[in-house]
């Protein structure tokens, strides 16, 4: 499979947003974000990433109806659910994601769940 | 004396009647019992006076409840006599079963009668039967003979006995009834549905808040009417079937307490959630009935999930700010170019966040308790698929961890997986929390009857000191001390909780800078 090392973030809160950014990028990786589903699925039109790190209460288009709209459209890169609720892995088994980060995470765990689904590109 | 153109074959025959008939009448009306007995007893013992004086509640006397004078037909009420004119009149009656006086005059039990009373009515002779009445002495039954003084046979003292003892079961039938009474006024006040259910699931007895809500229904009295009219779903909104409501389980012997049902009405698709509680009555071994209380909890259910939601809500918006906190705080001390005096204010920003993401975990932990209640929806379940979801969990949420799990085959219990894994999570995670990076071992053992799962650490163990309150709700060991990772302390308070309510038991061993072991012994059931 091809991999492009690039990561979709998309979440409502701007600081995180940018928090995920500044780590990411200095995993390596390239980022790009969506602050709730609608955005992301337009995102989707030009990108093609290897992961895409899901918050899931959002407005306009929560973590839910981005899934389901995701898979009405076919095949999708993996999707990691970033969530605060108290039981994360359920929250991933509704949406079908591929992975959870429960909110807070760890640098660590952060980027052992990322390097999962998406590489370094090669440059 | 008697007619003697009466046999005493015949007027033994006449007494039994009397009695036959006095004995199956209703006797529950009290004043009627009273006036059919004097009568009858004027009659059948040929008597001028019979009555019956009720005893005052002081013992200082007695009151006429019926007093009839055969002359007249006539029955009055109301004469009442002291105590202490006629001492040895009252001794006499709380100690025999008859005081026959032949001569009433004379008799030393009747005598203190004898001014105004006996010489007024020109008694002679007496008959007096005390009535007795859930042991103590209610009062008496009293003949009085006007005319020459007579003789009072044995035969006359036994049927004025058995006069006597009707009158006491009139006094208990009364009672009874007034129990029913107020039984009645009470079920028929609480806001709670009541229904009887035979042994086929059919309504026989209800009351007027169970009245409404066959109304409600559109009727429902018989179970197969019922499961066409109302849809009834468990705490999970699962659909229940027709042969595991609460009452068809206790029509099985099974007592049903406070579980929560939501019913939907099919007919105008109303929803309410009721707190359901069956029993069953029993006659020996059979059960004839079962006894279905509703309270209706709607509003205290829409109340919790408003709770929940609040909650859930709040945990998020609490959650991401600590994670970009937290995160930097990280990525920061991670940094070559952070100073060295800046180090320790980044580990401590860490902790900080650290502590608050504990805060809010039990505060969501907190409000999982439904109702203030924790009621189990059990099913049998494969104990080692439980295990390794938790493994699965631990795997994501703890990186630096490795957990070890040593579970058989397949092993069954009857639980409530969700709350039970959530027990099994705490143990896992206090072992991940309080150990440096390394092994976390799960361990699932079985006997017989049980299955114990053990959670094994070597991280700081629990000081000695502080092992007896460890399952307290609120006591936190590490309170205060360099190893302390915040939280409100419930984690092992609920995991306990909810272990012993699954029927079982949790332990645990431990010992200082060594590490512990958590232990959840569960009775284990046939497989699903």
């Amino acid at each position: 499979m091809k991999r492009t090392g690039e990561i979709l973030v998309v979440d409502d809160d701007p600081d995180l947003r940018e928090f995920l950014q500044i780590m990411l990028t200095s995993m390596g990786f390239e980022v790009i974000s969506a602050a709730n589903g609608k955005e992301a699925l337009d995102v989707l039109e030009g990108h093609d990433p290897d992961l895409i790190l899901l918050d899931m209460k959002m407005p306009v288009m929560n973590g839910w109806e981005f899934s389901r709209a995701l898979e009405a459209r076919g095949a999708h890169p993996p999707i990691v659910v970033l969530t605060a609720a108290p039981d994360p892995a359920a929250r991933a088994a509704e949406v079908h994601a591929d992975g959870w980060l429960g909110k807070p995470f760890d640098y660590e765990d952060l980027e052992a769940t990322v390097r999962k689904f998406a590489a370094r590109p090669a440059r | 004396m008697q007619k003697p153109a009466e046999s005493d074959a015949s007027v033994a025959h006449r007494r039994e009647q009397v009695l036959f008939e006095l004995a199956k009448r209703n006797k529950a009306d009290v004043p009627e019992t009273f006036r059919a007995i004097t009568e009858a007893a004027a009659v059948a013992l040929d008597v001028e006076r019979t009555s019956i004086w009720r005893l005052l509640p002081d013992s200082n006397g007695i009151v006429c409840e019926d007093d009839f004078a055969r002359a007249d037909g006539r029955h009055t009420a109301g004469d009442t006599l002291a105590a202490r004119d006629c001492p040895g009149y009252f001794s006499a009656i709380t100690r025999s079963r008859v005081i026959a006086a032949h001569d009433a005059r004379s008799d030393d039990r009747t005598r203190e009668l004898n001014t105004p009373y006996l010489e007024g009515h020109g008694i002679t002779s007496m008959m007096d039967v005390p009535i007795w009445h859930k042991g103590c002495l209610y009062g008496v039954l009293c003949h009085e003979h006007v005319g020459p003084a007579r003789r009072w046979t044995s035969d006359e003292e036994t049927f004025a006995g058995n006069l006597a003892d009707l009158a006491s079961l009139a006094l208990e039938e009364n009672e009874g009834r007034n129990a029913e009474r107020r039984w009645d006024a009470v079920v028929n006040t609480i806001q709670e549905v009541v229904f009887v259910l035979d042994s086929a699931g059919t309504i026989v007895q209800t009351n007027p808040m169970g009245a409404r809500m066959i109304e409600r229904a559109g009727g429902g009295t018989t179970l197969a009417e019922r499961m066409e009219l109302v849809e009834f779903r468990d705490e999970l909104g699962r659909l229940i079937p027709a042969d595991r409501t609460g009452g068809r389980r206790s029509l099985s012997g099974e007592i049903v307490r406070g579980e929560i049902n939501h019913l939907v009405f099919k007919r105008t698709g109303e929803r309410r959630s009721y707190r359901i509680t069956t029993a069953p009555m029993r006659d020996g071994d059979r059960i004839h009935s079962v006894v279905v209380v509703l309270a209706d909890v709607t509003e205290e259910v829409a109340f919790d999930r408003l709770k929940r939601e609040v909650l859930a809500a709040l945990a998020h918006e609490f959650k991401t700010p600590v994670a970009v906190v937290k995160g930097y705080a990280q990525h920061m001390s991670k940094r070559p170019d952070t100073s060295p005096a800046g180090r320790p204010m980044l580990a401590a920003i860490e902790r900080a966040s650290n502590r608050l993401e504990r805060l809010i975990d039990d505060l969501v932990e907190v409000s999982s308790i439904s109702l203030g209640r924790l009621v189990l929806q059990r099913q049998p379940v494969d104990l080692t698929v439980m295990i390794r979801s938790v493994e699965r969990w631990a795997a994501q949420a703890a990186t630096r961890h490795r957990l070890v799990v040593n579970t058989p085959e397949a092993v069954a219990v009857s639980a409530d997986l969700p709350r039970l894994e959530l027990a099994v999570r705490r143990l896992v995670d206090n072992a991940i929390r309080y150990s440096p990076p390394g092994d976390v071992e799960i361990n699932v053992a079985t006997s017989d009857k049980d299955v114990v799962i053990s959670v094994r650490d070597r991280g700081i163990g629990i000081p000695e000191d502080q092992q007896s309150r460890i399952f307290e709700l609120f006591f936190r060991a590490h309170a205060g001390t360099s190893h302390d990772v915040g939280g409100l302390g419930i984690g092992l308070f609920m995991a306990r909780e909810i272990t012993i309510r699954h029927g079982g038991a949790m332990w645990f061993e431990s010992e200082e800078g060594r590490g512990s072991t958590f232990y959840m012994r569960l009775p284990r059931a046939e497989m699903p």
